[in-house]
């Protein structure tokens, strides 16, 4: 089925406080449009599609589970209680996805998925969980200007599509852990974060390969000052698929960013990552590195890397590198030789080497997923 | 029997000879060092019988306790007793000395239906272990020799032979790269080792290690197999005279 008639099944609302014209035909086009986008290459778009519209018949009414919620400085309320300035600023924020890109976010508003508006004042001493049970949803989280919180954000197995859109005011400190570790089926999951002045976030993300996964990351260092760091591990077992996308924008001047994040494939699984990063014009002083290692373990085991760089300043430092290899038979040897069979030698080597991208709040629960993955 | 018992041995790395016809017995209690030229096949011998990938057995045996070694895994060979120090300690970041160590007692322990060793009576020995080697305690932390410098790598292995307590110690070339200091540490850690119930073979370049550890037996050799033995005196005159005059 092609992409326009996979939407024409789709009964959608319509959402007039969504002011950018949301229509299922613009959509249609953008989707279909020629030449086939470049970030759709290794997954294609019309797989998740269809899936969108199967899913769009089992969507449930407000799932999303919030603990530890009724701490002073958060409030949540669904969009379809919103009105003036919140609404304008959910509508802002879907406004600011490039529909061609990520065009589900705007797809699951029109097609009435639970949405949720949680925002957060002050320093908060426990963190927020976010836990995505329902197969679409979308979250903007509005973060005061010198916050500080902790959210932890998990996708259950019959999450479809979730959209996570986090606005960080000025000063703020926001770590966010966030792991996707149940193979689902198809699982599409956007997290956009846009940060002002002297923000500082810090994203800890971790991911097994589903049927069909694709995890993408848009980070925007808005304003002079904002710091984001990515640290990510992730596995994808024998006839899994994983497709990553991280973008960071850097838009103004002094920002800083770094990713470092590793990933192991085995049988003939299939991952792919792709990193960009972009420096706009008058982002001088920008200091970004991405830094991407990978372990391709089986015989036709598929990982497609690619860093890339787009830079408009000349005052910039910028570093990034790509790897795909293998385990070191030099140190299955010498754990060998210390009496450790050659499969635990293996399985200790390939936990060490994603270990050192875990961490955070969801690190042990991570660690256990992937060593059992790793057996 | 002896302890070990290599007849006739001949090994290939890459179709090329190395070994050729080797022949050595060694048997518990005693303490054997093997000198040699540059290219002789010493570190070959170490490997090979540490089951190092690449190096071939085409012809004779290796026999330890008995057992042939040629058709055995590294990990078996360590279960059996085995122990090569490394020339070159790999360092293996991410996975840090105290698991290794750990994870590398616990395989020896089931595999010779020893009871397991508790955490902390596992910590006590290390420590103490690592206070005989002038080993900062805190390098149980780090990662399994990383950016540890030469003298340290070769003391974390001395630390292994005496905490793994192995019934031979293939020590290749464990004096190279350390400084008089270092020397005299991992060579007094080798003698608290060494015993009546196992045996240590020593590799080495230098009469100097043998200053400190002194072998029943010193052999030579030379084009891939034992062109001389003798005792302690015939390194002090390798040192003096080189290896021209024994190596025809």
């Amino acid at each position: 089925m092609d992409v326009s008639s996979a939407l024409g099944q789709l009964n959608l609302g319509s959402k007039p406080w969504l002011g950018r014209s949301a229509s299922l035909e613009r959509l249609s086009e953008l989707l279909t449009g020629r030449p086939v986008r470049e970030h759709w290459k290794y997954t294609p778009i019309t797989r998740f599609v269809d899936a969108f519209v199967a899913n769009c018949a089992t969507i449930a009414p407000a799932t999303l589970q919030l603990e530890d919620s009724d701490q002073g400085g958060v409030s949540v309320q669904s969009f379809n209680e919103l009105a003036g300035d919140d609404l304008a600023a959910v509508r802002n924020a879907l406004e600011g996805l490039d529909p061609a890109r990520y065009p589900f976010a705007e797809l699951a508003v029109l097609n009435d998925a639970p949405g949720y508006l949680i925002k957060v004042h002050g320093e908060l001493a426990d963190p927020i969980s976010l836990n995505f049970t329902s197969p679409q949803q979308l979250v903007l989280l509005d973060v005061s200007d010198n916050a500080q919180v902790t959210l932890i954000e998990r996708s259950g197995p019959s999450a479809y599509a979730t959209s996570t859109l986090l606005r960080l005011g000025r000063g703020c400190r926001v770590t966010h852990a966030r792991c996707a570790l149940d193979a689902a089926l198809e699982h599409l999951s956007l997290l956009d974060v846009i940060q002002a002045a002297d923000s500082s976030y810090d994203l800890q993300q971790y991911l097994v390969g589903g049927d069909k996964r694709r995890a993408e990351v848009h980070l925007v260092l808005a304003e002079p000052g904002a710091h984001a760091s990515v640290t990510g591990a992730y596995l994808t077992e024998q006839g899994r698929h994983l497709d990553q996308q991280l973008v960071v924008e850097h838009r103004a001047p002094n920002t800083r960013s770094r990713q470092t994040i590793h990933g192991i494939g085995l049988g003939t699984s299939k991952s792919v990552f792709n990193g960009r990063i972009h420096i706009h014009a008058g982002a001088s002083g920008t200091d970004a590195t991405l830094s991407n290692k990978n372990l391709a373990l089986g015989s036709a085991t598929e990982i497609d890397t690619k860093p890339e760089l787009e830079i408009y300043t000349d005052d910039v430092k910028c570093a990034h590198g790509a790897t795909v290899g293998q385990l070191d038979n030099e140190q299955i040897f010498y754990l060998q030789s210390r009496g450790m069979p050659e499969a635990q030698a293996r399985a200790l080597l390939c936990s060490a080497f994603v270990r050192t991208c875990v961490t955070g709040a969801l690190a042990e629960q991570v660690t256990d997923r992937l060593t059992r993955g790793l057996r | 029997m002896s302890l070990l018992q290599i007849e006739e041995l001949v090994v290939e790395v890459a179709g090329q000879r190395i070994l050729n016809g080797l022949n050595l017995a060694l048997d518990t209690g005693e303490v054997h060092a093997i000198m040699g030229p540059n290219g002789s096949g010493k570190s070959t011998l170490a490997n090979v019988m540490a089951g190092r990938p690449g190096y071939e057995v085409v012809e004779g045996r290796i026999e330890f306790d008995g057992v042939e070694l040629a058709d055995l895994e590294p990990d078996t060979r360590a279960h059996a007793g085995l122990f090569l120090a490394f020339q070159y300690p790999v360092e293996i970041p991410g996975v840090s000395n105290m698991e290794f160590l750990k994870a590398s007692l616990d395989n020896l322990h089931a595999a010779r239906e020893l009871e397991a060793v508790s955490t902390v009576e596992f910590m006590k020995s290390v420590r103490a272990i690592a206070e005989e080697l002038d080993l900062n305690p805190e390098f149980l932390k780090r990662g399994v020799n990383e950016g540890f410098s030469g003298g340290e790598k070769k003391r974390n292995e001395i630390l292994q032979l005496l905490l793994l307590q192995p019934r031979l110690a293939v020590l290749d070339e464990t004096d190279s790269g350390l400084d008089i200091d270092a020397l005299q540490v991992v060579a007094k850690g080798v003698n608290r080792f060494s015993g009546p119930d196992n045996g240590v073979l020593l590799i080495t370049h230098y009469q100097r290690l043998l200053d400190h550890i002194v072998p029943d037996v010193v052999h030579v050799l030379a084009e891939g197999r034992i062109v001389r033995s003798g005792d302690k005196d015939l390194a002090l005159d390798l040192e003096a005279k080189g290896y021209s005059w024994v190596v025809a």
